[in-house]
C-alpha cells in the first residue's frame, strides 16, 4: 500500500530532470510555476519555496487546492497571517515516549483490518517514520568505566514493557522502523543517518520535510530540510498522509556578518543568537539565516544554531542547502547516489546556495556580526539569559540576593559565602529512597518546559548500600553539583566536543582533577562521537576527569539526571542550597534538571569541563585560576584552552563516511540487552495485560451515524485558558485519582506509578486522567464559604459530587436511566 | 459535552487531550474560542467543536450542570462553519434555542468527523 502518488501537472510544473548518472526522473519545479506567472517564487524565502513545493505536488483539489498554492505562491513578507498552509511532509521522527501511542494505534488498526477479513499488512504509514528511543535512560551511575553498562542495564528494566512493544514493532512494520535504546539522540541520528538528501517516490523527486514529536526537531533545519516538532496527535494525522497544519509564518532573515574570533565557540554563537532572536520575539516565525558569516558557518555549527529555535521561539532556524551540506552528507556517509541527487535536485530547483544579502524579501532582516561574540554561558534560570565568561562570576552572586522577580534567589547576601559540610553515610543502614531527578511541573510555559514534564520517566526507588556513599565533604553556594556534556545541541558538534578533549587533555597533563562529588557525564548524541573521541586519544583524559560514557540518550538535559549522593541532597535541602549544575543542553529552568538544583547554566562542552575542574560557577575564569598544578603554580583557563588550529587537527577524525556506515549498518548488532528481549513477532501485536501498553478502542465503533445529538448533559462547565495540560495533565499522579485507582486494581504499587507520559501507550489510563488536573475548576461545583471553589477533576453527576472520568462512565453507561 | 470560555485548549499540544476527551464520551466542545491546534485535534477525534456566537457566552447561559441538550442541525450535508442549534431544557421544563457556529472548517474534516475521527477515515481509506 502506498498513498497517491503525485501525478497531476498543474502549470505545467511536472518537469523531467536529469541525475548526475543520466537517469531521468521528474519533480515539481518551482521555476515553471514562476514561469506560468503565478507568482514572483524566487524572491521568496528558501523556506517557504520548500513548503511550497509541497503544496504543489501535494494539490489533490480536497485537502491541498490549487487556491492553496496560489495563496503561498504569492506570499507577502508583511500581511496578515489569517491563511493555514496543508503541509504534507516526507517523514516523521518520533521520540519513545510520544512514539509509543502511535504504534499502539497502528496496531490496532491492523487488528481491525484484519476483523475486516483483510490483511492487516495493508495498514502501514503512509508516510515513513522513524522512532528513536532515547528519552528513557537515567544517570545512575557516573564517573566509572561500566557506568554506560550499569545506566543501560537500569534502564531496561525499568522500560521491559514498552521495549517489548517497539521491537516488536521494529519486526512488524517496513515504514515504521525502530532506531533502539543505546544509539544516540533523535535529532543527532536524523542528522547523521535518518536524513537521506532528497526523497522519492515513483520517479517524482522531492525534498525532504519532516515533524517530530520532540521541540528540538529543528536540529535538521541545519542541513535545509524543512521541519519542526509537532503534537503527538498531528504526528500522527501525518503518519497517515494527512496534512500538517500550520499558520502563514512571518519569515525574520538573519544576516550574519563576518566571522566568529578566537577560541570562541558554536556554543557561544548560539547562546547569543538565542538572546538576540528572543529580544526581536520571532515567535511562531521562521527564521532563516543568510549572507557570507553563515555561509562560512560549518554544517555542525549550523545545526546547534537550528537546534535551539524553541529557546529563540523561532518555529524554525533554518539553513539552506550549499557546498557545505553536499559535503557533511557525503562525509557522513551517505551513498554517492544520494549525494548527487540532492545536489541536483536543489540546483534543478534553484534553491542550491546561502542567500546574499537583498536576494530575498523577508518580513524583517536582523544583523549580526559574528566577530563580535564572546565566551557566554546562559542561566540560571532561562536559556535567552545570556552571560559573557568574564561576568559569571559577578552575575551568579549578584542573583545570589536580588528578588525572584528579577531571576534572583532572594537569598541574604551574608550567607554567600557559608560552606556546609555533608553528614557522614550511615555505615551500617541500607538505605531505599525515591530517585531524585529533574522535570518538576509546575508554571510550564513554553512547549519546551512542558515536554521536562511530560516527556520524562518519573523515578523509581532505589537502594543502594552505605558502601557507594561518599565520605563528608563541604559544599556551598554556587558550587557545580552537576556536570554534564549532554543534549542534542552540542554533542552531535565535533568542534565543541573535540575542544572539550583537548582542553580534558591539557588539564591532565597539568595534573588538574575533578572533585568525585560532581557528577560529571559524557552522554553523546551518537556512538560516532565515542568513535572520533577515541581516534583522537582524546576519550581517556575526558574519562579521568570524570566524564565517561554514561549513557547515549537526552539524560540530564530532559531532566534525566538521577540522584545525587543522598548525603549532598540532605545537605542542600537542610540549608537551602544555591547548588549549580552546568551542562552543554539547551534548557535550564528551574528544578527540572534535578530537584534539588537551583541554578543551571548551559555552556559550551569545554566549559563544562573548565566549571567542573573549578568546582563552583562564582568565580571569573579570566582572571582566577581553574586550581593549582601537580606543581603548585596556578592553571587558567587560558592555559588549557585548545585553539582552533589544534582542533583543527584533530577534526578529520570526524569526517570520515567509513565509520558513519559502520555505526548504522546494523542498529542491533552491539545491544545485547536489545536483544534479549523476548519479544512477540508476526503481523498482529499479541496484546497482554500490560499497565503500560494496551490496545486503544479507537477502532471498535462501527461509523457513526451522523445525526442530532439528543439528551447529552454537561461533564464540565469551564472557564477561559483551559490548557492542554489542564485538559491531559503530565507528569505524576495521586493514588486516590481514576488512574492511581486503575494501577492499584492492576497491581501496581504506588512507588512504581510512572507518569501520566510513561503511560501514553495505555489508554485506560490516559483516559482516567483527561481533566484529572489538580487545577482544573469546573464551574458546576458549588462555591465554598469562602467564595473559592473546589479544584480538580470533579464533577456532579446527580447532584453527586465525583471525578470526571466516573462521572463519564456513567453518563455513556448503557444501563443508566434516562433523567 | 463540555463547555468553556476563551481559548480553550492553548498550550503545547498534548497527544491525549483529544483522545481522552473522545475516549469520555465527549460528543462535542462548546466555547468561545479555540486554539487552533486543539480545535483541529477534536475534529480528528470525531469530537464536535462549536463555538458561541456574536456576544453569547457560557456565562450567560447561566448552566448549574443539570439541564439537558440537543444539538439538532447535524447530517449527512454538513458544512463547514454552518450553524448549529443548542437547545437547552433546565430542570423545570423551560427550554432555551441558542445558535452555534460549527468549527469544522474545511471539507477534508468534513470527512473525518464523518467517519468518525481520523484514524477510522484512514482505515476506510486503506482496507478501500
Amino acid at each position: 500500500m502506498s498513498s497517491s502518488t503525485a501525478s497531476h501537472n498543474l502549470f505545467n510544473t511536472r518537469q523531467p530532470f536529469t541525475l548526475s548518472s543520466g537517469k531521468q526522473a521528474a519533480l515539481y519545479s518551482l521555476p515553471a510555476l514562476e514561469a506560468a506567472g503565478i507568482g514572483n517564487i524566487s524572491r521568496l524565502p528558501v523556506s517557504i519555496r520548500i513548503v511550497l513545493e509541497s503544496v504543489l505536488r501535494n494539490c489533490d483539489g480536497k485537502k491541498v487546492t490549487e487556491a492553496h498554492v496560489r495563496e503561498l505562491a504569492n506570499w507577502k513578507p508583511n500581511a496578515a497571517r489569517t491563511e493555514e498552509i496543508p503541509f504534507v511532509v516526507a517523514r516523521i521522527v518520533l521520540q519513545d515516549f510520544t512514539g509509543v501511542p502511535l504504534l499502539a494505534d497502528l496496531a490496532a488498526m491492523r487488528d481491525a483490518a484484519a476483523k475486516m477479513g483483510k490483511d492487516p499488512k495493508v495498514i502501514e504509514p503512509l508516510v515513513p517514520v522513524n522512532l528513536v528511543v532515547d528519552h528513557s535512560v537515567q544517570i545512575d551511575s557516573y564517573n566509572n568505566p561500566d557506568a554506560l553498562k550499569i545506566n543501560m542495564g537500569l534502564e531496561f528494566e525499568r522500560n521491559t514493557e514498552r521495549y517489548r512493544f517497539m521491537k516488536w514493532g521494529m519486526q512488524a512494520f517496513d515504514t515504521f522502523k525502530v532506531v533502539p535504546p543505546g544509539i544516540g539522540i533523535v535529532h543527532q541520528v536524523n542528522l547523521e543517518y535518518l536524513a537521506r538528501g532528497v526523497q522519492h517516490k515513483d520517479g517524482v523527486y522531492y525534498p525532504d520535510t519532516l515533524v517530530g514529536t520532540d521541540s528540538h526537531t529543528t536540529m535538521i533545519n541545519g542541513i535545509g530540510v524543512v521541519g519542526w516538532g509537532v503534537g503527538g496527535i498531528e504526528a500522527e494525522a501525518g503518519m497517515l498522509g494527512q496534512p500538517v497544519y500550520f499558520l502563514t509564518p512571518d519569515v525574520v532573515g538573519v544576516h550574519l556578518k563576518g566571522k566568529l574570533r578566537e577560541g570562541v565557540t558554536a556554543t557561544d554563537l548560539v547562546l547569543t543568537v538565542t538572546e538576540l532572536l528572543r529580544k526581536q520575539k520571532v515567535v511562531g516565525k521562521f527564521v532563516e539565516f543568510f549572507g557570507e558569516g553563515t555561509a562560512a558557518l560549518t554544517l555542525p555549527d549550523r545545526a546547534t544554531i537550528a537546534n535551539m529555535a524553541p529557546e529563540y521561539g523561532a518555529t524554525m532556524g533554518f539553513f539552506p542547502v550549499d557546498d557545505v551540506t553536499v559535503q557533511f552528507m557525503r562525509n557522513t556517509g551517505r551513498t554517492a547516489e544520494e549525494v548527487d541527487a540532492f545536489e541536483a535536485y536543489f540546483k534543478a530547483q534553484g534553491l542550491f546556495g546561502i542567500p546574499q544579502a537583498g536576494s530575498i524579501d523577508y518580513s524583517s532582516v536582523v544583523e549580526l556580526d559574528l566577530a563580535s561574540i564572546e565566551p557566554s554561558l546562559a542561566g540560571p534560570k532561562r536559556p535567552q539569559d545570556r552571560i559573557a565568561l568574564a561576568k559569571m562570576k559577578e552575575t551568579f552572586n549578584t542573583l545570589f540576593s536580588k528578588p525572584i522577580a528579577e531571576n534572583g534567589f532572594n537569598k541574604p547576601a551574608a550567607e554567600l559565602n557559608q560552606r556546609y559540610v555533608t553528614a557522614m553515610p550511615d555505615r551500617d543502614s541500607r538505605m531505599c529512597v525515591p530517585i531524585s531527578g529533574g522535570g518538576r511541573q509546575d508554571g510550564a510555559q513554553s512547549s519546551s518546559e512542558m515536554e521536562m514534564a511530560g516527556d520524562h520517566p518519573t523515578a523509581t526507588l532505589r537502594c543502594e548500600t552505605s558502601g557507594e556513599m561518599l565520605p563528608p565533604v563541604e559544599i556551598g553556594h554556587g558550587d557545580v553539583l552537576i556536570a554534564a556534556i549532554t543534549s542534542c545541541t552540542n554533542t552531535s558538534n565535533p568542534g565543541v566536543l573535540l575542544a572539550a578533549g583537548l582542553l580534558a587533555q591539557k588539564a591532565v597533563a597539568k595534573g588538574l582533577r575533578v572533585k568525585p562529588h560532581i557528577k560529571t557525564t559524557l552522554a553523546p548524541g551518537s556512538r560516532v562521537v565515542t568513535e572520533y573521541l577515541t581516534n583522537a586519544g582524546l576519550i581517556e583524559p575526558l574519562a579521568q576527569l570524570g566524564f565517561t560514557v554514561a549513557a547515549y540518550g537526552c539524560t540530564t538535559c530532559i531532566g534525566n539526571s538521577g540522584p545525587l549522593d543522598a548525603k549532598l541532597e540532605e545537605t542542600i535541602v537542610k540549608n537551602d542550597l544555591i547548588a549549580a549544575a552546568v551542562l552543554s543542553g539547551n534548557r535550564n529552568f528551574e528544578a527540572r534538571i534535578h530537584a534539588n538544583i537551583k541554578a543551571n547554566f548551559l555552556a559550551s562542552p569545554p566549559l563544562v569541563v573548565a566549571y567542573a575542574i573549578a568546582g563552583r560557577m562564582n568565580i571569573n575564569l579570566d582572571s582566577e585560576p581553574l586550581g593549582n598544578g601537580k606543581d603548585g603554580k596556578p592553571v587558567y583557563l587560558k592555559d588549557i584552552w585548545p585553539n582552533s588550529a589544534e582542533v583543527q587537527t584533530v577534526m578529520k577524525f570526524a569526517s570520515d563516511p567509513a565509520v558513519y556506515q559502520r555505526l548504522y549498518s546494523d542498529l542491533t548488532k552491539d545491544l545485547p540487552l536489545w536483544n534479549a528481549i523476548a519479544a512477540p513477532t508476526g503481523n498482529q501485536y499479541q496484546w497482554d495485560d500490560s499497565t503500560y501498553i494496551a490496545r486503544p478502542p479507537f477502532f471498535d465503533a462501527a461509523t457513526p451515524k451522523v445525526g442530532d445529538i439528543k439528551g447529552a448533559k454537561a461533564l464540565a462547565l469551564l472557564g477561559d485558558s483551559v490548557t492542554t495540560d489542564h485538559i491531559s495533565p503530565a507528569g505524576s499522579f495521586k493514588p486516590a485519582t481514576p488512574a492511581g485507582k486503575y494501577l492499584q486494581d492492576h497491581k501496581v504499587a504506588v512507588k512504581d506509578f510512572n507518569s501520566y507520559g510513561a503511560r501514553r501507550g495505555n489508554h485506560e489510563v490516559m483516559m482516567r486522567g483527561t481533566f484529572a488536573n489538580v487545577r482544573i475548576k469546573n464551574l458546576m461545583l458549588p462555591t465554598k464559604e469562602d467564595g473559592s471553589r473546589i479544584e480538580g477533576g470533579y464533577t456532579l453527576y446527580k447532584g453527586e459530587q465525583m471525578a470526571i472520568y466516573d462521572a463519564a462512565m456513567k453518563h455513556t453507561s448503557p444501563t443508566r436511566h434516562p433523567p | 459535552m463540555i463547555f468553556a470560555g476563551e481559548e480553550y485548549g492553548t498550550g503545547s499540544s498534548r497527544d491525549w487531550a483529544a483522545k481522552g476527551t473522545q475516549l469520555l464520551g465527549v460528543k462535542a466542545v462548546i466555547a468561545k474560542s479555540y486554539e487552533r491546534i486543539h480545535r483541529s485535534n477534536l475534529v480528528g477525534m470525531g469530537v464536535l467543536p462549536l463555538q458561541f456566537k456574536g456576544s453569547d457566552t457560557l456565562a450567560g447561559l447561566n448552566l448549574n450542570g443539570d439541564e439537558s441538550f440537543d444539538l439538532t442541525g447535524i447530517n449527512d450535508n454538513l458544512k463547514p462553519q454552518q450553524d448549529v442549534q443548542l437547545s437547552i431544557t433546565r430542570k423545570d421544563g423551560s427550554r432555551q434555542a441558542v445558535t452555534l457556529l460549527l468549527r469544522i472548517d474545511t471539507p477534508i474534516e468534513v470527512d473525518y468527523y464523518k467517519s468518525g475521527g481520523i484514524l477510522p477515515y484512514v482505515l476506510k481509506e486503506l482496507v478501500g
